[in-house]
């Protein structure tokens, strides 16, 4: 049985008991608007694990605006992964809708997605995900390659992007020549490249020591004064203090949805 | 469409980048299909060099449509009265053949004997041969100096007599020899003409394997027949040669030339008709068994060529899953995926065909010194070994691509 089936699982067996919990206190700090760039409604996600049926969202209703920095963050299991994995449109809801800037994702064949994923979002993950044998730039070219973009282009902006976050010094270094918070950087690069219209980071300081960590998050804010808007996914409640929003999922609910002062 | 071009373009550059970090992987990737391919360019270089080299000869003896007419030798010990009389081939038959037969372009009929060859300080028994004015044009062979034997020549049984290029040399040396006179069988033939030196090797250390057409001495057939031979009412022949028209005509030639002859021998079949298309035809099949027997070895090797690269495609495959996966959220679609490997395989199979070819060629080079047989390259071979490779890259690669394509992005992002 996979990770996400036992997951599942545990939903299932505390399933009543959230339900009543939720009903009761229905968080809502940020509106839906016309304006907003995300725009879940209702959406829910079941696994198909043989003869289970696992639910890992059971109906979340969430609206992110254009230019907020979120943290999404929850208990492992609470479905925050999969989630992302929908927000990140790497997976597609079992019900429910999902408009990114306007635009209804989620009945998309995984060929559009594909697409949509190249042009709007750009992924940071925990292990950074860089390809080892490519050098930097090549790396953080890789988006606008998939984009279809001509090579004097790609080059002139995976440098540019490089630059945003201070590596153009290494754009010929492999990833393995570099630290642990240089690669984050490198990968930031990557994710910010296509100029995306939503940076989504899965525990981006995950494998970083605090200090790294705090200036990876450093950088993260600056993107946001610039008004890009970031989504970070993590259990890390020192991260989630430092967002504007935190939503707290648990149990495949969202249990509470705060602006931080 | 230009879009997908320039991602394929992008698929070839990751596929080389790829293989230029995974150096040991592609070279164990490449050893199959190298050898698979030098195998067949050598074995193939080998086997056509061996048949243009049979064909040339063919060629510079007489062609395809030479067919060879002699006497057969009659078994048995009951002869028929009929058989009894018919003398076998004479110069007539030649004579009604060339008159007759509508498939029929050229009737050589010779008589081969050995007389004494005197004059100019020279004195030796030498085989005579007996020949007319087709001769020339049948073999392709012509006098460097003087003439050959003429229509003339052969209506007038006249006394002249050509010589083979060693023949001169033997006789006159660096002396002029045309118009010179020679004594053959007691009387005296002038020397009208001299012919080229004929040459051709099979490898240089067998020699020149057409020199004994160097050593002729011809006089016309009909002079042999009436004034050397003790029975001119016979006008026996040693064999004719015959030339079809047209190659296709072979079998109705044959038939044709077999009915004239049955009708001037008294209904007796006592020719024997020798066909060299028949002979190139079973030449030709042997080749192909030898084509068929090293095309199945190529393939095999081909084929393990190909199997080793499924198997280190798939063997890597799974310190790949996290990258599909990456490329897959940036991204990637399942198509891009498919191409990427694809291409890479191809990349692998294309460079091993290059070097297979050249390696191929190598060898070939090697026996054909070691064996002194020329050996030939021809660009046909070199493009099917190219494209076999490509083919075998295609085809084993498209598994694992399939299977890097399916991947679900998000199981493949989590892959430890």
């Amino acid at each position: 049985m996979t990770d996400r089936a036992l997951d599942g699982l545990a939903l299932t067996l505390g399933a009543v008991d959230v339900n009543e919990t939720v009903q009761a206190a229905p968080a809502r700090a940020v509106a839906a608007t016309s304006g907003d760039l995300i725009q879940l409604s209702a959406v829910t996600k079941t696994y198909d694990a043989g003869e289970l049926a696992v639910q890992a969202l059971r109906g979340i209703d969430l609206a992110i605006g254009k230019g907020q920095m979120a943290a999404i963050v929850g208990p492992s299991g609470s479905g925050k992964s999969t989630l992302m994995h929908i927000l990140g449109c790497l997976d597609g809801p079992t019900s429910g809708s999902y408009l990114l800037e306007g635009q209804d994702v989620s009945a998309m064949s995984s060929f559009q997605l594909a697409g949509v994923r190249n042009r709007k979002i750009g992924f940071v993950f925990q292990t950074f995900n860089l390809l080892p044998k490519a050098s930097l730039l090549r790396n953080v070219e890789l988006p606008l390659l998939y984009a279809g973009l001509g090579g004097a282009e790609r080059r002139e902006r995976a440098k540019a992007a490089l630059e945003r976050v201070g590596l153009s010094e290494r754009a010929k270094h492999r990833p393995a020549e570099l630290s642990g918070g240089q690669r984050q950087r490198a990968a930031i690069a990557r994710a910010l490249v296509n100029a995306p219209s939503l940076i989504l980071a899965d525990e981006p300081t995950g494998n970083l020591d605090s200090k790294t960590g705090l200036e990876i998050l450093r950088i993260f804010h600056e993107m946001h004064a610039r008004g890009e808007t970031i989504v970070i996914v993590t259990h890390d409640p020192k991260i989630a203090d430092q967002c504007e929003r935190v939503v707290q999922i648990v149990d495949g609910r969202i249990e509470d949805d705060r602006l931080n002062s | 469409m230009k879009r997908l071009l320039a991602s394929i373009w992008e698929s070839v550059i990751d596929g080389v980048m790829d293989m230029n970090s995974h150096r040991t992987r592609s070279v164990l990737q490449l050893v199959g299909i190298v050898l698979g391919v030098a195998s067949v360019v050598a074995t193939f270089g080998l086997i056509d060099g061996g048949r243009q080299q049979v064909m040339a000869f063919f060629d510079k003896t007489g062609g395809v449509r030479k067919m060879l007419v002699r006497d057969k030798e009659l078994r048995g010990v009951v002869q028929t009265a009929a058989e009894k009389s018919s003398k076998g081939l004479t110069y007539d038959d030649a004579v009604v053949l060339a008159r007759e037969a509508k498939t029929i372009e050229l009737v050589e009929p010779t008589v081969q004997r050995n007389e004494l060859v005197k004059g100019h300080g020279y004195e030796k028994t030498l085989e005579v041969s007996g020949a007319t004015a087709a001769y020339e044009h049948m073999y392709d062979f012509h006098p460097a100096e003087g003439r050959f034997l003429t229509a003339e020549d052969v209506s007038a049984s006249a006394k002249v007599v050509v010589l083979g290029s060693n023949r001169r040399e033997e006789i006159f040396g660096a002396r002029p020899a045309v118009g010179q006179v020679l004594s053959i069988a007691g009387r005296a033939y002038t020397v009208v003409g001299v012919m080229q030196k004929k040459e051709f090797f099979f490898n240089e250390a067998d020699g020149n394997a057409l020199d004994w057409m160097n050593k002729f001495v011809f006089v016309p057939t009909t002079t042999m027949l009436n004034r050397m031979s003790g029975d001119r009412a016979g006008q026996k022949i040693s064999y004719m040669n015959v030339q079809v028209r047209d190659v296709k005509d072979m079998d109705k030639a044959m038939e044709e030339v077999a009915t004239i002859l049955r009708r001037t021998h008294g209904g007796v079949e006592d020719v024997d008709i020798v066909n060299r298309k028949a002979r190139m035809e079973q030449m030709e099949q042997q080749g192909r068994i030898y084509d068929v027997t090293f095309m199945v070895c190529g393939a095999i090797s081909l084929l393990v060529g190909g199997i080793v690269i499924m198997n280190i495609l798939l063997a890597s495959f799974n310190e790949r899953v996290r990258e599909v996966g990456t490329r897959k959220a940036l991204g990637a679609t399942g198509l891009n995926i498919m191409a990427q490997f694809l291409v890479e395989s191809v990349v692998v199979t294309l460079i091993g065909g290059v070097l297979g070819v050249a390696l191929g060629a190598g060898f070939t080079r090697g026996i054909s010194a070691l064996i002194q047989q020329p050996v030939v390259l021809s660009p046909g071979m070199i493009l099917a070994g190219l494209s076999f490779s490509v083919v075998v890259g295609i085809f084993f690669g498209f598994y694992p691509a399939v299977k890097a394509a399916r991947l679900n992005p998000i199981q493949a992002l989590r892959y430890e």
